[in-house]
C-alpha cells in the first residue's frame, strides 16, 4: 500500500550570501510527510528549522531542491500560481505580538484570510465565517472588534491560528507557536492544535526548540543541526532509542520538572562549526565526544537503520 | 558609610536576604497596578530559591525591589522591609546603595545581547565592576577579570574581544562573570537562560551551580521553567498575581504540592516520558493586576474554588516549618488536591 | 440569517472606523483648536475673492505709509500705505494653497518611491536612493528655479517646484519606516495568504509608518511656504504686488529696524498656520493609532 504523502521535500537547499561567504542555512533536507500526521522539527537557534518552514511556503525562495505538495513541485510555480497554492498551506508564527497588524481588529485580521477563499463574497458571508472561525479557536464573540494590543498572548495566538485556518489549508507550518507563551496558556494552545488536527484532518509541520512540546504533538521528529538532518524517527522511537550523539546530548539537556530526574547529562564541549562555507566533514564533529578521523574526512549521509529511523553519523553502529 | 555592614561579617549570620511583607504598586495616572502583594522571603547562605510564575506575576518587580531599583515613578514600595546581609535596602542613601549593588548583591538579566555594552571589550566591562567595588588598581582589576573569565569557561586570551565576537551562551557567561566578579553574597538571576539553547542552557546551569559552591553565593533564580527549578534550586516560591501562593523546599513543593495553581502548572507541562498523556491546562488567564479581587486571585480559574474563595482573603497554612500555602480550601481538613491522591 | 449575523459585529461596535478616529480626535483639545484655525483660514482663503475688494489689498496710498497698528489699520500699513491686515488675510489665499499643494505633491511622489525602495530593496532601492541623493545635493532654491524655468512661472508650477524639492525628505523617511515594518511577521503572514505586494504595502506597511510621515508633512508645510517666498523673491512664481506671506516677510525685512510689525504679522501668520497643521497632524496620528486608545 502506498502511503498518502501530502508533502515531499527533496534536497532542499537555501544559501544566503554574506560578506564572508555562503551561509548554508538549509543544506540538503529531504523528508516525506504523510497526510494527517505531524512532523516535528527540532534544533537549536540557527539550525535552519524556521528557514526550512519558510522555504516550503516559498516565503523564502529556496536555492535548490524540490517541494512536492500533492504531487506538484511548487518551487517551479510562478508567483501567481503560488498565490493560488497559498490557500492550501499556511503558517502560524512564534510571536503573537508581531504576527498581528496592530492597526487591524480581530475581524479585519481573520477576514483577510477568509477572503482568500473566493466563495465568501458578501460582507455578511465573510462576517459569518469569521464568527465561525472565532468559535473554532475559542475566541469570544465580543472580541470581534478588539485590537491585538488589548488582548493577551494566548488570545492573540488564537487569532493567528484562526487567520491560518480561514483559508481552509491542508498543511499548516507551526513555527514555534507556543514558545512565547506562558506554560498554562501554552498547554491550552497545544490542546487546541491537536483538537483542530483531529477535527479538520490537518497536517502539521511543528517547528520548536522545546523537545517536550515537540514530543507531545508530533508523530515523527526530525532533529536538525546546522542546516542538516542528523536524525529522524517516529517520536517514541527517537526518545527511546536516540542514536546520533547530538540527539542524545539534546535529550539529556532537557530539564525535567521532577525532583532528582536530571542525571547523566552528556556535556557538549567545543566550538560550533560555522555555517558559512562549511567543509566536507560532519558538522557536529567539533563538539562530538565520539568524533574520529573519519568524521572530519567527509559529511555523513542519512541512512535508514530501523523502520522509519534515519540517522546521519559515521560512528553508528559502533 | 559606616552603616553598611562589611561583607565578611555576614558569616556569623546565615540569613542573606530577609524580605518582610513587601508590597509594590505601580501607580499610574488613573489606575494602580498591584504588582507585588505582601510577600515575605527568607534566604540563607548558599541556598538557591526558585521564584516561579507566569508573565506579570511580579517576579521581576520583586527582584528590582530588592535592589531598590524600581522605576520610580510609577513604581512605589508601599510597605515592607528588605534586608540584605543586614543592610536595610529601603533606608540607605543613593551612595550606599550603589556600593551594595554589584558588590553585595548583583543581578543577571534575561537578555545577554542587551546587557553588555557593545563598544567596550569584555575585559573592560568585568574590570570596571571590580575596580568600582573592590577599590583596587586597574592592573589588579584586569588580573581578576582574566581569572573570572576563565572561571566561567572562556579562554583568557579572549579578554580583549568585544561582545559581538561572542555567541549568545558566551555572552551570558560574561554577564555572569561580571555579576560574580565582586563575590556577591546574593545573586538575582532573572531568567538568565531563557534566551539560550537547551544544550547551552545546560552548560550555563552547571556552571552556576559550581560557582555557587565556590563563592558561597545565595541566589534567587527567577524562571517560568519548572524543569530548571527541579534541577538547581533548593527552595521554591510560586508567585501568582503578586502573591507567593506556595513556598517551601524543592521536595515539598514538587513532591507534595498543595496549591491548586502549582498543580495546574505541573499539569500544563507536556510529560516527556509519556507522550500520550493529555495536557490539562489551567482554564482562563491571569487576572488584570489593576483589578485584583478581595480574596484569592486564582479563584476564577481554580477547579476547586468555592464561592467564598473570591470574596474572602486567603488563609496561610503551614504544612511544615518551611512549607507554606496560601489557600482557603485547606480550612476543610479533608481537602486534598488531585495530584496528591496519585 | 444574514441579517442576524450582521448584527453581531455591530453589537460590539460603537462606531465605524472613521467615527472611531473622529471620536478620539475630538478629545484632543490642541488638535481641535488647530482644526478650527485651519477651517477658518481655509474658509477665508477660498471665499476672499467674493467679498474683499482687490483695491484694499493692492491699492497704494502713499499718504498713509508706514503707520503703526491702529484702529483703522489693525496691522499698520506698509511703505506703499497698503493695509497690512488685509494683505496678510489676502495672502492666506496664496500661502495656504502653496503649503498644502506643495506638500501633497511631495507626498504623492515621495511616499510611494520610499515605500518601493524600502519594500523591494536591492537594485530598485539602490536606484531610487541614489537619484534621491542627487536631488537632495542640489539646493532646493536652485532646483525650484530650474523647475519653474522649465515649466513656466505660474503659481501652480511654483507649487510643484516647491513640492518636488522636498520629495527626497519623504523618500528617506518613508523608506526608513518601511524597513522597520516590513520584517514584522504580519507582513509575512499576509504574503503567506497570497496577498499581492501592492495590497501588503498599502494595507499593512504604510498604515504602520504613518507617524513619521505625518510629522514630516506638518513640518514641511512651513518650509514650503518659506521656500515659495524665496522663489517669489527671485521673481519666479507669484508676482508682486500680490501679497503672499513669504513675500510680505521679505519685503518687510528692509524696514525691520523701524517698523518691525511689517515682519511680525506675516511671520505670526506663518507660525500659526504651521502650529495648526502640526497640532492637527499630531492629533490625527494619535487618533489613528489603536494602541493609544483607552
Amino acid at each position: 500500500m502506498m502511503a498518502d504523502n501530502i508533502l515531499e521535500v527533496n534536497h532542499l537547499k537555501k544559501y544566503f550570501k554574506t560578506n564572508r561567504g555562503m551561509l548554508h542555512a538549509v543544506d540538503d533536507i529531504t523528508f516525506k510527510l504523510e497526510r494527517g500526521k505531524t512532523l516535528g522539527i527540532v534544533g537549536e537557534s540557527g539550525c535552519g528549522k524556521s528557514t526550512t518552514g519558510r522555504c516550503i511556503l516559498r516565503l523564502i525562495e529556496p536555492t535548490d531542491g524540490e517541494v512536492i505538495f500533492e504531487g506538484e513541485d511548487i518551487v517551479r510555480l510562478s508567483r501567481r500560481q503560488m498565490r493560488e497554492k497559498c490557500s492550501e498551506m499556511q503558517i502560524i508564527f512564534q510571536d503573537p505580538f508581531s504576527s498581528l497588524n496592530p492597526r487591524n481588529t480581530v475581524m479585519e485580521t481573520i477576514a483577510e484570510g477568509v477572503r482568500v477563499q473566493k466563495k465568501y463574497r458578501t460582507p455578511e458571508q465573510v462576517e459569518k465565517r469569521v464568527l465561525e472561525l472565532m468559535e473554532t479557536v475559542g475566541l469570544a464573540e465580543r472580541l470581534i472588534n478588539s485590537y491585538p494590543h488589548e488582548l493577551d498572548g494566548g488570545r492573540r495566538q488564537r487569532i493567528g491560528i484562526a487567520r491560518a485556518l480561514a483559508v481552509e489549508p491542508k498543511l499548516i507550518i507551526c513555527d514555534e507557536p507556543v514558545s512565547a507563551l506562558d506554560v498554562s496558556i501554552q498547554a491550552q494552545i497545544l490542546n487546541l492544535l491537536k483538537q483542530l488536527q483531529k477535527q479538520l484532518g490537518l497536517t502539521y509541520i511543528f517547528i520548536s526548540h522545546d523537545l517536550a512540546v515537540v514530543n507531545h504533538i508530533s508523530d515523527e521528529i526530525m532533529v536538525m543541526y546546522l542546516g542538516q538532518t542528523v536524525e529522524k524517527a517516529p517520536s517514541a522511537e527517537l526518545f527511546r532509542n536516540p542514536v546520533h550523539p547530538y540527539t542524545k546530548a539534546l535529550l539529556s539537556a532537557i530539564p525535567i520538572p521532577r525532583v532528582g530526574a536530571n542525571k547523566g547529562r552528556i556535556p557538549l564541549k567545543g566550538e560550533i562549526t560555522s555555517p558559512i562555507d562549511p567543509g566536507d566533514e560532519c558538522r557536529f564533529a567539533k563538539r562530538c565526544p565520539y568524533a574520529s578521523d573519519v568524521c572530519h574526512g567527509s559529511c555523513p549521509k542519512l541512512r535508514e537503520i530501523g523502520e522509519g529511523h534515519f540517522v546521519a553519523c559515521h560512528c553508528f553502529p559502533q | 558609610m559606616s552603616e553598611i555592614r562589611p561583607k565578611d561579617t555576614v558569616n556569623d549570620d546565615s540569613t542573606v536576604l530577609d524580605i518582610q511583607n513587601l508590597t509594590v504598586y505601580y501607580e499610574l495616572e488613573d489606575e494602580t497596578v498591584k504588582a507585588v502583594n505582601d510577600i515575605s522571603i527568607k534566604l540563607g547562605k548558599k541556598r538557591i530559591l526558585g521564584l516561579v510564575g507566569e508573565t506579570g506575576a511580579g517576579k521581576t518587580s520583586t527582584a528590582l525591589a530588592i535592589l531598590n531599583l524600581l522605576p520610580n515613578p510609577p513604581g512605589v514600595i508601599k510597605s515592607g522591609s528588605i534586608h540584605v546581609c543586614g543592610n536595610d535596602m529601603l533606608n540607605l542613601s543613593q551612595k550606599e546603595l550603589e556600593e551594595i549593588r554589584g558588590g553585595t548583591v548583583s543581578m543577571i538579566f534575561q537578555d545577554p545581547m542587551t546587557s553588555l555594552n557593545p563598544v567596550y571589550s569584555v575585559g573592560d566591562q568585568i574590570a570596571e565592576s571590580i575596580e568600582l567595588h573592590e577599590k583596587c588598581s586597574r592592573a589588579e582589576a584586569w588580573d581578576k577579570a582574566e581569572e573570572m573569565l576563565e572561571l566561567v569557561g572562556i579562554p583568557r586570551e579572549r579578554i580583549h574581544e568585544y561582545p559581538h565576537q561572542f555567541s549568545g551562551g558566551m555572552k551570558q557567561r560574561v554577564v555572569i562573570a561580571i555579576a560574580l566578579a565582586c563575590n556577591p553574597k546574593l545573586l538575582l538571576a532573572d531568567e538568565p537562560t531563557t534566551a539560550l539553547d537547551v544544550t547551552i542552557q545546560a552548560q550555563v546551569l552547571d556552571m552556576m551551580c559550581d560557582l555557587k559552591q565556590k563563592f558561597d553565593t545565595a541566589m534567587i533564580f527567577i524562571t517560568h521553567d519548572l524543569g530548571i527549578v527541579a534541577e538547581i534550586c533548593d527552595e521554591v516560591a510560586v508567585m501568582y498575581a503578586g502573591r507567593i501562593i506556595e513556598q517551601g523546599t524543592l521536595e515539598e513543593v514538587f513532591n507534595s504540592t498543595k496549591h491548586p495553581y502549582t498543580e495546574g502548572l505541573f499539569n500544563s507541562l507536556p510529560d516527556i516520558e509519556n507522550r500520550e498523556a493529555e495536557l490539562h491546562p489551567i482554564q482562563g488567564m491571569m487576572p488584570d493586576p489593576t483589578k485584583l479581587p478581595e480574596g484569592c486571585a486564582f479563584a476564577p480559574r481554580c477547579p476547586y474554588a468555592r464561592p467564598e474563595c473570591i470574596s474572602t482573603p486567603q488563609t496561610e497554612r503551614s504544612f511544615s516549618e518551611t512549607h507554606k500555602v496560601l489557600c482557603s480550601a485547606y480550612d476543610d481538613p479533608s481537602f486534598r488536591i488531585k495530584r496528591e491522591e496519585r | 440569517m444574514s441579517k442576524n449575523t450582521e448584527s453581531v459585529s455591530r453589537k460590539y461596535r460603537k462606531r465605524g472606523k472613521l467615527g472611531e478616529i473622529w471620536h478620539h480626535f475630538k478629545k484632543n483639545k490642541g488638535a481641535m483648536a488647530g482644526l478650527i484655525i485651519l477651517i477658518v483660514m481655509f474658509a477665508v482663503a477660498l471665499t476672499i475673492d467674493f467679498w474683499l475688494d482687490q483695491e484694499k489689498v493692492i491699492g497704494q496710498n502713499i499718504r498713509e505709509k508706514l503707520q503703526s497698528p491702529n484702529a483703522a489699520h489693525w496691522f499698520g500699513t506698509d511703505e506703499m500705505g497698503r493695509d497690512m491686515f488685509w494683505r496678510v488675510v489676502y495672502g492666506s489665499r496664496y500661502s495656504l494653497a502653496i503649503g498644502f499643494v506643495a506638500v501633497i505633491v511631495s507626498l504623492i511622489v515621495g511616499v510611494p518611491l520610499g515605500a518601493a525602495a524600502g519594500y523591494y530593496g536591492g537594485k530598485i532601492e539602490g536606484l531610487i536612493m541614489r537619484v534621491t541623493d542627487i536631488f537632495s545635493a542640489i539646493p532646493s532654491i536652485l532646483m525650484g528655479v530650474v523647475i519653474v524655468s522649465i515649466l513656466g512661472g505660474s503659481t501652480i508650477n511654483l507649487m510643484i517646484a516647491v513640492g518636488i524639492s522636498s520629495v527626497p525628505n519623504f523618500v528617506r523617511i518613508t523608506r526608513a519606516a518601511v524597513l522597520t515594518v516590513k520584517n514584522e511577521e504580519y507582513v509575512e503572514a499576509a504574503r503567506a495568504l497570497g496577498k499581492t505586494d501592492m495590497y501588503i504595502i498599502f494595507r499593512h506597511i504604510l498604515p504602520n509608518c504613518l507617524s513619521p510621515i505625518i510629522v514630516q508633512t506638518t513640518l514641511r508645510v512651513a518650509s514650503a511656504i518659506v521656500s515659495a517666498s524665496s522663489l517669489s523673491f527671485l521673481g519666479l512664481g507669484i508676482k508682486p504686488p500680490s501679497p503672499e506671506w513669504g513675500a510680505l516677510l521679505t519685503a518687510g525685512k528692509t524696514y525691520i529696524r523701524g517698523y518691525s510689525y511689517l515682519c511680525l504679522f506675516p511671520g505670526l501668520a506663518i507660525m500659526i498656520t504651521v502650529l495648526a497643521f502640526n497640532m492637527v497632524g499630531d492629533g490625527l496620528r494619535d487618533a489613528m493609532d489603536p494602541k493609544l486608545k483607552r
